[in-house]
């Protein structure tokens, strides 16, 4: 068998990418996202499949009796396929390959036979139906299909082939660029890399702890947490950490299982409305966890305060909990607060609206009052301002709120503030933060070190003071606004070159006389 | 000659002086002077032209490099001797430029590589006179060819009296120079002073929070639609039917300067009789121009009735302050100063180096309302300052006028100086 081994993570991003575009080229690769993603994954599991059969052939003298010995004893390999070819020494892959006609039912069939054999798969590999019709015309046809088919092929990602934290981290570009090309609702699944960076950075997640997602999108967050931590690690194999996330839309939950399996990480990615009805949970209260991550969608409106007022699992404070009808920024903060234990720490992407609005208002503003609720128990760690258009749905700036249940001593009545919206470079179709910029931020972050423009740790009773805004931009001025020298340093000048102009005057003065004017 | 902080170079002339024949310097025709002589132009400057340095080979250090409209950056090594001129050879053709620092002229210049014993100043002087752009030829690029002016004639005082010329004239530039100092310094301080005084105010008050940040706890913040009204002007280019057309001067954005109103060209517009009144201009109107370029975005000042029935263009909006409650003077200075050019330039609607404010973003400038009297101070320190920087333009006019002058006599013998001991 042909390896086809890729020269680095690069290479293949871009044969990824390429083989995305095969069905109706870069501009439409997102819209058929829901099929690419799913048959990407399945060549990977194919290709692993391959190697753990090629494995099990070198005891056992032929991949006929590998196929058989498999099929009999499952847990031999990770994810039992039962793709078998005609010709064992054949690739698994080439029995999707092989589909000649009626692919869009062939493709559906072997999902579904695999999603049967890997009840870890259902409702992930089998939700999309490859033949499906618009008013008797097929959404993908058979060419296009074959096309993609053909495509995803001509690379082997194998264990041999392709590490998982490659093969992940190309996973990720792809969906990357789906949102890029995705518009609005790409935000729904996708939070900037660099932020989810620096987010994980600053949490600093340990060997084995556990993470939490609320609303884990394509659970790029909870990746970036693994990643971290394993940067970090000071043991060549450190203990991974344990996953978990919870996800609304079907599609994007499908999309974070194969993320995470792909990434060969453990998880756990339930589906549902986080808000109304969060799953994790243990003895009939909310589970916590070590650390909680989440870029949750900016005002959503569509919670009441019976909503609530009738939480059964106290995630709301008694004459602090309902935030609003128009935004409920501050109710997934409080969702988050109540899933950490006690010496957990949460980051959360907000609109910048929520570190600001109500403050300064006359009468009483209920969200400005459940923000006063996280300073007053002092577990606001520091918040960080973001440059702006940097998200996939949306040119406003956002922020970063970092909570701290157990706020180190020196650091007790006291939150740091960072403002990064200069920040960032220019990019299309979307501003981004160069390498250097997510440590610059990171470090400062961690370090809380003070800096001109930059970020500064204010007191408690200042941001009493200013009616519980927490906005970085309302306490650290990046503006390249003109500075002005001191008055008094002009007026020098200015009395210097008067006295020049006098003396200049005096010498015109003298020689006029002497020409005689 | 002293050195000026301003630079090491100084221009000597645009290169358009009058003609050498019968202007600013004596030629062919013109009797030559007692104790002059008549010399060709090579005999008295031989030019050379300057030496190639491309901008990566351009290395550390502080010797200028000389090109054809003065320096363009800076190099570790000189191969000409100060003092030096330049005179532009690709680019700004004819252009005379006085070195005062060893430099690298750059071969889009020609340099003087001889002054024959000439006084090098009284030389760049008089090359100002000579208008050499006039011998330049090329079509895209016009370039000066130094053979073209070789034999070019010239009548030249003797060595003593060109120094002494050379002196006058430079008293003259440095008077001037001067001057532009204390304008450029004054208008730096112009706008420190404004920053502060429409964020700290004169009082020295305690500051309170606002949506717009702190403010002294005095003052109020409005919208300027409660204290004025902003009248809109006339769009160019309609017909207007005979019978009612009347024609009226109009005031447009060239019009409309930085903090003063330039009213030198008036240009008229056909109107209705019966809009006359809508579109009038009032005594006390401060007129700010809608955009354009950056620097012109809600520039504007104070219109005190200068023009009988004057008009405005659509791209200048007349804001008529509410007197009781801020006077026209007081909103003139605080929408120059750099709070309102802040304001103006974040609610514009801009595109590259185009920036442009509609009326509801003009009505909505957040006005900072100091109590009447504090205003009225504000008022006369901008208003101090503004005369002090009048009083150096119209100074630094007047030194312009007589270098012009004294250049002209000086060069055509018409003024002899060479009796006279400095």
């Amino acid at each position: 068998m042909a390896t086809n081994k890729p020269e680095n993570a690069k290479s293949l991003e871009s044969w990824i990418w390429g083989a995305a575009c095969s069905i109706r080229g870069a501009k439409d690769a997102p819209k058929y996202k829901d099929y690419i993603l799913p048959l990407i994954f399945t060549k990977r599991l194919c290709d692993v499949f391959d190697d753990e059969l090629n494995r099990i052939a070198a005891e056992v003298g032929s991949r006929r009796r590998a196929f058989a010995l498999a099929k009999a004893d499952q847990k031999l390999v990770r994810f039992y396929l039962p793709l078998v070819p005609e010709d064992p020494e054949q690739p698994v892959w080439s029995v999707i390959r092989k589909l000649a006609d009626r692919i869009g039912e062939g493709v559906t069939t072997q999902m579904r036979a695999i999603a049967r054999e890997n009840p870890l798969l259902q409702g992930i590999i089998d939700r999309v139906d490859f033949n499906a019709t618009t008013h008797g015309q097929r959404d993908l046809d058979d060419d296009r299909l074959s096309n993609l088919i053909e495509a995803i092929s001509t690379k082997r990602l194998g264990l041999d082939d392709v590490e998982a934290d490659i093969i992940g981290k190309s996973y990720e570009y792809l969906i990357r660029k789906f949102a890029e090309g995705g518009g609005q609702s790409a935000g729904e699944f996708y939070t900037p890399p660099e932020v989810g960076t620096i987010m994980s950075r600053v949490l600093a997640p340990e060997p084995g702890m556990e993470i939490y997602d609320p609303c884990c999108g394509s659970g790029g967050l909870l990746i970036k947490c693994e990643i971290a931590m394993e940067e970090a690690a000071k043991s060549e194999q450190p203990a991974p950490l344990k996953l978990y996330g919870q996800e609304y839309i079907a599609d994007t939950w499908a999309m974070a299982n194969m993320n995470l399996i792909i990434h060969d990480f453990e998880g756990e990615i339930e589906i549902g409305d986080t808000f109304k009805n969060p799953k994790f949970r243990r003895h009939g209260r909310l589970r916590t966890f070590d650390r909680v991550v989440a870029n949750p969608m900016w005002n959503q409106n569509w919670f009441t305060e019976a909503d609530y007022d009738n939480d059964e699992l106290d995630r709301f404070p008694a004459g602090a909990g309902f935030p609003g009808k128009s935004s409920a920024d501050w109710g997934w903060v409080q969702h988050m607060h109540a899933s950490l234990n006690d010496k957990g720490r949460a980051a959360v992407v907000l609109d910048t609206g929520a570190a600001s609005r109500g403050s300064g208002n006359a009468g009483t503003n209920k969200e400005k009052t459940v923000r006063q609720w996280f300073v007053d128990h002092d577990l606001i760690e520091s918040v960080l301002y973001l440059p702006e258009n940097l998200f996939y749905n949306t040119t406003a700036p956002g922020i970063v709120l970092f909570l701290n249940k157990a706020k180190p001593a020196p650091r007790r009545g006291k939150v740091f503030l960072v403002n990064a919206s200069q920040v960032f470079e220019k990019g299309d179709p979307k501003n981004f933060i160069p390498a250097a910029g997510i440590a610059h931020i990171a470090d400062t972050l961690i370090g809380w070190k003070e800096a001109e423009k930059l970020s500064r740790i204010v007191d408690h009773v200042e941001l009493k003071k200013n009616d519980y805004n927490i906005s970085p931009s309302r306490y650290i001025h990046t503006s390249d606004a003109e500075t002005y020298r001191p008055l008094a340093e002009i007026v020098a000048d200015l009395d210097a070159v008067e006295a020049d102009a006098r003396e200049a005057d005096a010498a015109l003065r003298e020689i006029l006389r002497k020409i005689g004017v | 000659m002293k050195k000026q902080a301003s630079g090491v170079q100084r221009s000597a002339g645009d290169g358009k002086g009058i003609e050498g024949d019968s202007g600013d310097a004596l030629g062919r025709h013109d009797p030559v002077p007692a104790g002059w002589s008549r010399v060709e132009f090579d005999s008295f400057t031989t030019l050379q032209r300057g030496k190639d340095l491309t901008k990566a080979q351009f290395r550390e250090g502080a010797v200028p490099v000389a090109g054809s409209n003065g320096v363009i950056g800076y190099h570790d090594t000189a191969i000409a001797k100060a003092p030096g001129i330049t005179v532009g050879r690709s680019g700004s053709a004819g252009k005379v430029t006085v070195y005062e620092e060893d430099f690298w002229p750059h071969n889009t210049s020609l340099y003087v590589r001889d002054f024959h014993g000439n006084d090098p100043y009284f030389a760049g002087f008089l090359l100002g006179t000579l208008n050499l752009a006039r011998f330049k030829t090329g079509a895209s690029v016009p370039t000066l060819d130094r053979n073209s002016f070789k034999t070019l004639p010239l009548v030249v005082p003797p060595l003593p009296e060109q120094k002494k010329i050379a002196h006058i004239l430079s008293t003259v530039q440095r008077a001037i120079e001067a001057q532009e100092r204390i304008i450029q310094t004054t208008t730096e301080l112009k706008k420190a002073l404004m920053h502060k005084l429409f964020t700290e105010g004169l009082r020295n008050e305690p500051q309170k929070q606002t949506e717009i940040g702190p403010i002294p706890e005095s003052w109020e913040v409005l919208p300027l639609s409660d204290c004025a009204v902003v009248q809109t002007g006339i769009a160019k280019g309609r017909t207007v039917k005979e019978e009612e057309a009347v024609e009226v001067p109009y005031l447009r954005v060239a019009n409309v300067q930085d903090g003063y109103l330039d009213l030198s060209e008036m240009k008229s517009i056909t109107i209705r009789k019966s809009e006359k009144n809508r579109f009038a201009l009032q005594n006390g109107d401060v007129v700010l121009t809608e955009g354009g370029d950056f620097d012109k975005l809600g520039r504007g000042f104070i219109w005190h009735g200068q023009v009988d029935n004057c008009v405005h263009q659509n791209h200048v909006f007349a804001v008529r302050p509410d007197t009781e409650r801020i006077s026209s003077e007081f909103f003139a200075y605080q929408s120059q100063s750099p709070y309102g050019k802040s304001y103006f330039l974040s609610v514009a609607h801009k595109t590259t180096n185009l920036a442009c404010i509609n009326t509801t973003k003009l009505k909505a400038f957040p006005l900072l309302l100091p109590p009447k009297d504090e205003q009225n101070e504000i008022v006369r320190a901008c208003r101090g300052i503004d005369r002090k920087i009048g009083v150096a333009q119209s100074k630094m006019k007047q030194l312009r006028n007589l270098f012009h002058t004294l250049l002209h006599e000086l060069m055509t013998a018409k003024t002899r100086v060479n009796e006279l001991g400095f």
